[in-house]
């Protein structure tokens, strides 16, 4: 079963996911986390995961980041299976996790941080005039050690880092955690324009209502399944239901 | 529609190329070392024992040496079918997988020359201009 019904992941159901997982399943010490997760993301597509702490959303991320070991299922990339592979090879070839807490150095500037970005041979002026496009506020903070940004700042840092290695598929780990929501508003404009130029976004989220305006597709999870699937718009009600354990 | 249909082309073109680490022949490899570290090992035991045996005439003792050295003798056995197993299995799917190839080329074979005699029948049947 898939997780996104066709119509809704995709209006072109002959395109093949560039992200796809089949019942997939991964625990901590034996304890289960994810229990038979499906779930498509196909190219140029936002897919929100949303459900209430403890749902196994970033253990989603993780496993398909290579992070976590999958103890079940599959991990499909471009139609692929995956499962196993190293976390620093899916990187290189295009996969980008921002993760929960920003991964940034804090005890580095902004401008070593991005220059940190830059050991593949990339051109550190080309990521830094990028970075200041993206987020003109950076600028003016390039030699300002990193730990001392405010965490939007920090959380806009981040995803500079992550952008600059040109992903075809971005995942991002609850981007709004702890910011304000002017400051979540303009992070999330950033990832609309991120996807409008065509990397394929998968997002997650405690609230449907912080995507609703960015994600084309929503899956709601809740004790490690995928409960509901739709657009992020109609998935409000049965995410409220789920955080009261309705 | 997509903005860049390359980058994601380059991602499915790299992700399929990506070498992927096999669980389970790192498994086969174990067990293949460990049969033949256990087959040397219980030589080495039944050696001991015939050693020990010889070495009293103290029939008690000579008992205990020689349940030594059959100890010995089926780890042995055990380790031989163990590397005897995976030698096999490393063989059969080499060789299955030179199989497949060498059926792939002759298939591309015939494929190129039922084509080219296509091409010749057809050119004699033209009529001359």
């Amino acid at each position: 079963m898939s997780a996104l019904p066709a119509s809704a992941a995709n209006d072109d159901i002959t395109v093949e996911p560039i992200l796809e997982l089949r019942d997939l399943r991964a625990g901590y010490d034996g304890v289960a986390v994810l229990d038979g997760v499906d779930l498509a993301v196909h190219p140029g597509r936002v897919v929100a995961l949303l459900g209430p702490n403890g749902a196994g959303k970033s253990t989603t991320l993780k496993v398909v980041a290579g992070l976590h070991p999958a103890s079940g299922g599959d991990v499909l990339m471009a139609g692929r299976r995956v499962n196993g592979a190293r976390p620093e090879d899916l990187a290189r070839f295009g996969l980008c996790l921002i993760p929960e807490g920003r991964g940034i150095f804090p005890n580095l500037t902004v401008h070593e941080n991005l220059w940190m970005m830059t050991h593949r041979g990339g051109d550190l002026d080309r990521v830094e005039e990028e970075t200041v496009r993206r987020f003109p506020q950076l600028g003016k903070f390039m030699h300002r050690t990193a730990g001392t940004l405010s965490g939007g700042e920090q959380q806009m840092l981040a995803m500079a880092r992550g952008l600059s290695t040109d992903p075809a598929l971005l995942v991002l780990d609850e981007l709004s955690m702890g910011l304000a929501p002017i400051v979540v508003d303009q992070l999330y404009e950033t990832v609309s324009q991120v996807a409008a130029e065509g990397t394929s976004i998968l997002l997650v989220e405690q609230f449907a209502r912080i995507v609703m305006d960015v994600a084309d597709d929503a899956a709601v999870m809740v004790q490690g399944k995928i409960v509901v699937t739709g657009r992020p718009r109609d998935l409000e009600e049965t995410l409220s239901q789920a955080y009261l354990g309705g | 529609m997509l903005d860049h249909p390359d980058r994601v082309e380059q991602f499915k073109t790299e992700i399929s190329e990506m070498k992927l680490p096999d669980p389970s022949s790192g498994r086969d490899r174990l067990l293949l070392r460990g049969g033949a570290v256990l087959m040397a090992a219980g030589i080495i035991v039944a050696a001991v024992g015939y050693s020990l045996s010889h070495g009293t005439t103290n029939v008690l003792q000579q008992n205990d040496a020689q349940v030594v050295a059959i100890i010995g003798l089926t780890l042995s056995v055990v380790g031989g079918a163990l590397f005897v197993r995976y030698s096999i299995a490393h063989f059969l799917r080499f060789w299955l997988a030179r199989l497949s190839w060498e059926q792939q080329a002759q298939t591309d074979r015939l494929i190129e020359a039922l084509g080219a005699r296509d091409q010749t029948a057809s050119r004699t049947n033209e009529p001359a201009a």
